[in-house]
C-alpha cells in the first residue's frame, strides 16, 4: 500500500477537529466502525476510546461473523469487549449489550469496570444461555439513570435503591416480589417503569412517589398502588390462565377500585385481557368523577354485557375524556342473542357524557354486535372530531356493516367516519 | 444634533401602556428603528408594533409608524420604514418660547397645553422596504389615517421634506393643520392607539419637529434591513442582515454585550475558524432557518441538499459552526461526516478524507484484531506477508546465523519457560515449532486449533496493557522486521493469517534481539523475578529498560487458558 504522507498534510482536514467535534461523530457511527478508525492514520489511533457510548447490540455483531458457531463466537466476544473496555478512556455513560451470548462469566467483570466509570445507562439483554444472576458491584453504580434487563436476575439485599435512576425496563427478570416493591419504593427519582413477563408473583403493590409512567405486560396478578401521586399513563396487559377472576361477591370492580387511588392519571391503556378482568364484579353505583383521564384504550368484548355496562360507567365518570380507543375482543358467538341493542337503546345519554370526545377508534369489528355502540357514541358526543373503523381482517365483507354506518345520526356537525386500511392481521395499535 | 449617539436603545411605552424595546441607530445619516419588540401579555401582539412614541435625546421625540400599516396584523420584524417625528411640547410653558429654534408651525401647534392640537406631520421617510426609487421619481404608498373625530385623512408622502427643508416642511404643516381637525389631547408620553384594518387612528398630541441635517435621508432603493458588521479572522469586512446574524448565539451575545457590530468600524471580530467563504455558506443556512414559518419537511430538504458539499469544506464547516457555537449546524455536518465514515473500508475512508497511510502494520492488527478481523484486513495481512517474503528473498544472503539463532531460542526458551511457569511451555513450544518449520519449510506441522487460540489469547491479552506503549516504540522498528525471515504465507492453514503474521513478527523480533545483547540481557532477566513483567530490551537502537514491548507470554488473565 502506498502511503500518502506529505509532510504538513494540507488536505486532510477531518484530523484537525476540535476533539468534541469528532467525538461526536464517532457516536453517530455503529461501534464497530467507531473501533475501526483506529487504523486510519496516526491521529485517529486513539480517538474512538473517549466515546461515552458502548453499545453491543447484535445488528453490528451477529453470530454470523463467526459462522455461526456459538462457542466461537462467545471467545471473540469476549475478547473484543475486554479489548475495548481496556482500551477505553474516561467515564462510559451508556454501556449497552444486547447480543447472543451464552456464557456470563465476564459479564461480572465488565459490570464492575462499569460502576467505577460513571456509567449511567445500562442495556442488558440476554438472548442466550442460562439467567444471568447480577453482581452486587451494580448496585454500587450510584449514577446509574436508567437500567434496562432482560432475562436477568437480580436480588437486591439490604439496597437502598438507586438515587437517580429514572427509568426502570425489567422484562423477565427474577425478583422476590418484596425486592421489586422495595426497589420502586427506594429510587426517589423513577419516572418511568415497565414490567414485561415477570416471573411469576403474587401480587404487587406500587408505591411511588414519583412515578409518571407504568407499564405492566404479564399474566393477571393482583396489582395495587398505594401511592402514586404522579401517575399519568398506565398500560396493562394481563392474560389469564386459571379462570379465577377474584371475584368476591359485593366487592366494587378492580377499574374503578383503582381511579380513586391514581389522581392524575391521564391515559389508561389496557390490553389482552385486563379489562374483562378489571371489571369483574359489581360496579359503583356512586361513581368516581376523575377530571384527568383524557385518553383510553382497552381491548373489549362488545358482546358482554357486563363489560358493556362497565364502559359506559367509565365515561360517565371521566366527563373530559378526549380519545376512546376500543379493540374488539373476538369471541366465538354464542349461542343466544345477546340484547345488544336494545341494551344501547336503553341508555340515555348523561349531561357530560362524551362532552368533551374527540376521537373515537374501534378496531376489529367483525360483526354489526360493534354497531349499536357506535351508534351511541355519534348520537351523543357533541365535539367529536372523527370516529375510526377497523375491521377485523376476518370479515368477509364490509359492505353490509358500512351501509350501516352510514345511517347513524351524528350530534356533531364536524364527525368523520373514516375506514381505517385492512391490515394483513390485527396489530394492536396500543403497544406500537 | 437631531441624535446624541449613534446608537439609542430604549424601553418605552408603546401603545395602549405596553412596554416595549427598540433599538435606533444612526447609519449614515440615516435614522433606523430596528429589533422592536412589544412585551405583551395578549400572543398575538408580539411584535406587533403599530405604534411607538419614543424619546430621543435633547426632548425630541419620535412617534413611528409602520409604512406597511395597511397591511392586516399581525406585523412582523419588520423595521419600520417611516419615521414621525414629533417633539414633545414642554408641559409647562405654554408659550412657544421653549422651541425658538422652530418657527410657526410650532407656534401654531402649541398654542396651548390644555387644547393641544395633533398635527401627524410626515416628515421623513427613512427607508423603503421595497425597491422603490428615490421618492423624487414616484409618489410613496399612501399613508392614512383617521383621527379620533372620525375622518380619514390620506396624505401623500410627496409632502415630506426630503431635503431638509425647513420651508416645505413649514408648507407641509400648513397643508396639514388645514387638513385636520381637532384631536384630543391625551397626557404624554401615552399614546392611545387603535388599530382597525387600514386604517391607523392617532390620538394625542403631535407636533412638528425640525429636521436637521442628519436627516436628509438618502432613500437606498434596495430592500433595506438593519445590518451588522463582521470582521473575519483575515480582515475582510463584511455586513449580513441583522436577522440573520442573530439566529447565531455567538454572534447574537456579543452584539447584547458589547453594542458593536453597528457600523463598519467597530465590527464583530469572528473566531479564527471562520473564513469568508465559510461563513456566507453559514449565513446561507442562516437566513433559511431563521424563518420561522417553514415546516419539518421544508427545513430537512434543504438540510440535506445543504450538506452536498465536498469533505474539505465539510469539515471546514463543522469547525466554524462549532466555533460559532452554532448546534444545529454542528449536528447536521457531524451526522454527514459519519454517514460518509460509516460501512466502509479503511482504504476508502482515508481516499475521502485524505487521511496520511502511516501507521505500520503491525500497528494496524493490534490491538483490536477480532474487531478488525474481516475478510479485507485478511487480505490484506496476505499482501503484507506476500511483501514480507520477497523482502526476505532479498536479505536471504544476508542469513548466515540461521544456525546460531535456533540454538539460541531453544536454550533462551526453555528458561524463559521455566521463569514464566509452566503455563506457557505449551506454547513456547509452537513457537519453537514454528522455528521448525520455518527451517524446513516444505513440511509443516499441524498445530492444534487449540493451541492457537490460546496463543491468540495470550497475545491479545498481552496486547492490551503496552498497546498505548507499543506503538512508539515500534515506530522505529519498521524497516527493520520486514527484513527477517517470515513463513509463508497460506502454509499453516488453520491458524487466523493475524495471528500467523503475529507469531512470525514475534519470533523475528526475538531472534533478533537475541542476537545482539544476549549476555547482559539474560542478567537482566534472572535479576528481575517472576512478579515484574520481563520486558526484555530494546536492540542496540534504544538503551533503557523502559521501553516494553510485550512478546513474552504471561499469565494475565487466567481465563485466556483453557
Amino acid at each position: 500500500m502506498s502511503s500518502i504522507v506529505i509532510g504538513n498534510n494540507t488536505l486532510d482536514r477531518i484530523s484537525h477537529l476540535p476533539p468534541n467535534i469528532i467525538e461526536q461523530i464517532l457516536m453517530r457511527l455503529p461501534l464497530r466502525d467507531a473501533i475501526r478508525t483506529s487504523i486510519l492514520s496516526h491521529d485517529w489511533r486513539y480517538a474512538w476510546s473517549s466515546i461515552p457510548h458502548l453499545a453491543f447490540s447484535w445488528q453490528e455483531f451477529p453470530l454470523s461473523i463467526c459462522n455461526y458457531s456459538q462457542v466461537n463466537f462467545d471467545r471473540k466476544l469476549v475478547d473484543i469487549i475486554h479489548q475495548v473496555l481496556l482500551l477505553h478512556q474516561g467515564p462510559i455513560h451508556r454501556f449497552e449489550l444486547s447480543i447472543q451470548l451464552r456464557s456470563s462469566k465476564d459479564i461480572d467483570g465488565w459490570l464492575l469496570f462499569l460502576s467505577r466509570n460513571d456509567i449511567r445507562e445500562i442495556i442488558l439483554h440476554r438472548w442466550e444461555g442460562e439467567v444471568y444472576k447480577l453482581p452486587s458491584c451494580l448496585l454500587s453504580c450510584k449514577g446509574l439513570r436508567s437500567l434496562s434487563l432482560h432475562r436477568c436476575m437480580f436480588r437486591p439485599v439490604h439496597f437502598q435503591g438507586f438515587p437517580r435512576l429514572a427509568s426502570l425496563f425489567l422484562r423477565s427478570v427474577a425478583i422476590s416480589q418484596d425486592g421489586l416493591e422495595a426497589l420502586i419504593t427506594a429510587c426517589p427519582l423513577l419516572n418511568k417503569l415497565c414490567l414485561i413477563d415477570m416471573f411469576d408473583f403474587g401480587g404487587l403493590k406500587v408505591c411511588s412517589p414519583s412515578l409518571v409512567n407504568l407499564t405492566f405486560v404479564g399474566e393477571h396478578i393482583d396489582l395495587s398502588f398505594e401511592n402514586v401521586p404522579l401517575l399519568a399513563t398506565l398500560s396493562v396487559s394481563l392474560t389469564v390462565k386459571s379462570d379465577k377472576y377474584y371475584a368476591a361477591p359485593g366487592v366494587i370492580c378492580k377499574l374503578f377500585r383503582i381511579l380513586y387511588h391514581l389522581p392524575s392519571i391521564k391515559k389508561i391503556v389496557l390490553g389482552g385481557q385486563a379489562f374483562k378482568v378489571w371489571t369483574y364484579g359489581e360496579l359503583p353505583i356512586q361513581l368516581p368523577c376523575t377530571y384527568q383521564l383524557k385518553h383510553f384504550h382497552a381491548t373489549v368484548n362488545f358482546k358482554d354485557m357486563q363489560e358493556m355496562f362497565a364502559i359506559v360507567s367509565l365515561c360517565r365518570s371521566c366527563p373530559l375524556l378526549v380519545t376512546l380507543e376500543l379493540e374488539a375482543r373476538f369471541v366465538m358467538p354464542a349461542n343466544h342473542e345477546t340484547p345488544v341493542e336494545k341494551f344501547w337503546n336503553s341508555q340515555q345519554s348523561f349531561d357530560c357524557l362524551f362532552s368533551q370526545l374527540k376521537i373515537l377508534e374501534i378496531t376489529g369489528v367483525s360483526c354489526i354486535l360493534e354497531l349499536p355502540f357506535l351508534k351511541f357514541v355519534l348520537a351523543n358526543a357533541p365535539v367529536l372530531e372523527t370516529a375510526y373503523i377497523g375491521f377485523d381482517y376476518r370479515l368477509k365483507t364490509e359492505l353490509d356493516i358500512t351501509r350501516e354506518m352510514i345511517k347513524f345520526r351524528r350530534l356533531s356537525p364536524a364527525a368523520e367516519i373514516k375506514i381505517l386500511k385492512r391490515k394483513f392481521r390485527n396489530a394492536s395499535s396500543m403497544w406500537a | 444634533m437631531l441624535i446624541d449617539a449613534d446608537v439609542v436603545c430604549g424601553i418605552g411605552a408603546i401603545r395602549e401602556g405596553r412596554e416595549g424595546s427598540f433599538v435606533i441607530s444612526l447609519v449614515e445619516g440615516t435614522l433606523l428603528l430596528s429589533s422592536v419588540t412589544i412585551f405583551s401579555p395578549a400572543t398575538d401582539a408580539t411584535n406587533l408594533v403599530v405604534g411607538c412614541f419614543l424619546t430621543l435625546s435633547d426632548g425630541l421625540s419620535a412617534y413611528l409608524i409602520h409604512a406597511d400599516d395597511l397591511a392586516p396584523p399581525p406585523c412582523h420584524q419588520t423595521p419600520w420604514t417611516t419615521a414621525l417625528l414629533v417633539q414633545r411640547p414642554t408641559p409647562a410653558a405654554p408659550s412657544t418660547g421653549s422651541t425658538p429654534r422652530r418657527p410657526s408651525s410650532l407656534s401654531a401647534g402649541n398654542a396651548s397645553t390644555t387644547s393641544a392640537r395633533c398635527r401627524p406631520v410626515l416628515l421623513s421617510s427613512v427607508r423603503m422596504r421595497r425597491s422603490l426609487p428615490p421618492l423624487a421619481a414616484m409618489g410613496p404608498p399612501p399613508l392614512s389615517f383617521s383621527t379620533k373625530s372620525g375622518r380619514r385623512h390620506l396624505f401623500q408622502r410627496e409632502y415630506g421634506c426630503r431635503q431638509g427643508n425647513l420651508a416645505s416642511r413649514d408648507y407641509l404643516v400648513a397643508a396639514l393643520e388645514s387638513f385636520y381637525g381637532q384631536c384630543t389631547s391625551v397626557p404624554a408620553p401615552f399614546w392611545t392607539c387603535s388599530w382597525e384594518f387600514g386604517t391607523l387612528e392617532i390620538s394625542g398630541a403631535c407636533f412638528c419637529i425640525p429636521m436637521s441635517e442628519n436627516e436628509k435621508a438618502i432613500i437606498k432603493p434596495e430592500a433595506m434591513k438593519p445590518f451588522i458588521w463582521l470582521q473575519c479572522a483575515d480582515g475582510s469586512i463584511q455586513q449580513v442582515e441583522e436577522e440573520v446574524v442573530m439566529f447565531c448565539p455567538m454572534i447574537y451575545r456579543e452584539i447584547l454585550q458589547t453594542g458593536m457590530g453597528s457600523s463598519q468600524n467597530s465590527a464583530i471580530c469572528l473566531p479564527d475558524r471562520v473564513n469568508p467563504a465559510i461563513l456566507s455558506l453559514i449565513f446561507e443556512y442562516c437566513r433559511f432557518h431563521q424563518v420561522l414559518g417553514r415546516s419539518n419537511k421544508e427545513r430537512k430538504s434543504f438540510d440535506e441538499k445543504f450538506i452536498r458539499m465536498d469533505t474539505k469544506k465539510l469539515c471546514e464547516l463543522t469547525s466554524a459552526a462549532d466555533s460559532l457555537q452554532l448546534k444545529p449546524l454542528v449536528d447536521l455536518t457531524s451526522r454527514a461526516l459519519a454517514r460518509m465514515i460509516e460501512g466502509k473500508t479503511p482504504e476508502e475512508i482515508r481516499e475521502t478524507f485524505h487521511l496520511p497511510d502511516d501507521l505500520t502494520e503491525e500497528e494496524k492488527l493490534e490491538p483490536l484484531k477480532n474487531v478488525n478481523d474481516d475478510p479485507r484486513i485478511r487480505l490484506l495481512n496476505r499482501l503484507y506477508a506476500k511483501k514480507r517474503k520477497e523482502l526476505k528473498e532479498r536479505q536471504k544472503l544476508k542469513d548466515i546465523e540461521a544456525e546460531e539463532e535456533k540454538k539460541d531460542e531453544r536454550s533462551v526458551d526453555e528458561i524463559l519457560s521455566f521463569i514464566n511457569g509452566e503455563e506457557d511451555s505449551k506454547g513456547v513450544n509452537a513457537i519453537k515449532s514454528k522455528k521448525k518449520n520455518r527451517k524446513k519449510r516444505d513440511s509443516h506441522k499441524d498445530i492444534s486449533g487449540q493451541d492457537s487460540t490460546r496463543l491468540k489469547n495470550k497475545k491479545e491479552a498481552n496486547f492490551s496493557p503496552s498497546a498505548s506503549q507499543c506503538s512508539d516504540a515500534r515506530d522505529n522498528d519498521d524497516d527493520t522486521f520486514p527484513s527477517n525471515g517470515e513463513f509463508e504465507d497460506g502454509d499453516i492453514d488453520d491458524l487466523d493469517p493475524a495471528v500467523k503474521e503475529e507469531l512470525d513478527r514475534e519470533v523475528e523480533d526475538f531472534a533478533r534481539r537475541l542476537n545482539s545483547d544476549w549476555p547482559e540481557r539474560m542478567q537482566e532477566f534472572l535479576s528481575l523475578g517472576q512478579n515484574q513483567k520481563l520486558v526484555p530490551n530494546r536492540a542496540s537502537s534504544h538503551g533503557s529498560l523502559h521501553e516494553t514491548t510485550g512478546p513474552i507470554k504471561l499469565p494475565l488473565l487466567p481465563n485466556s487458558c483453557d
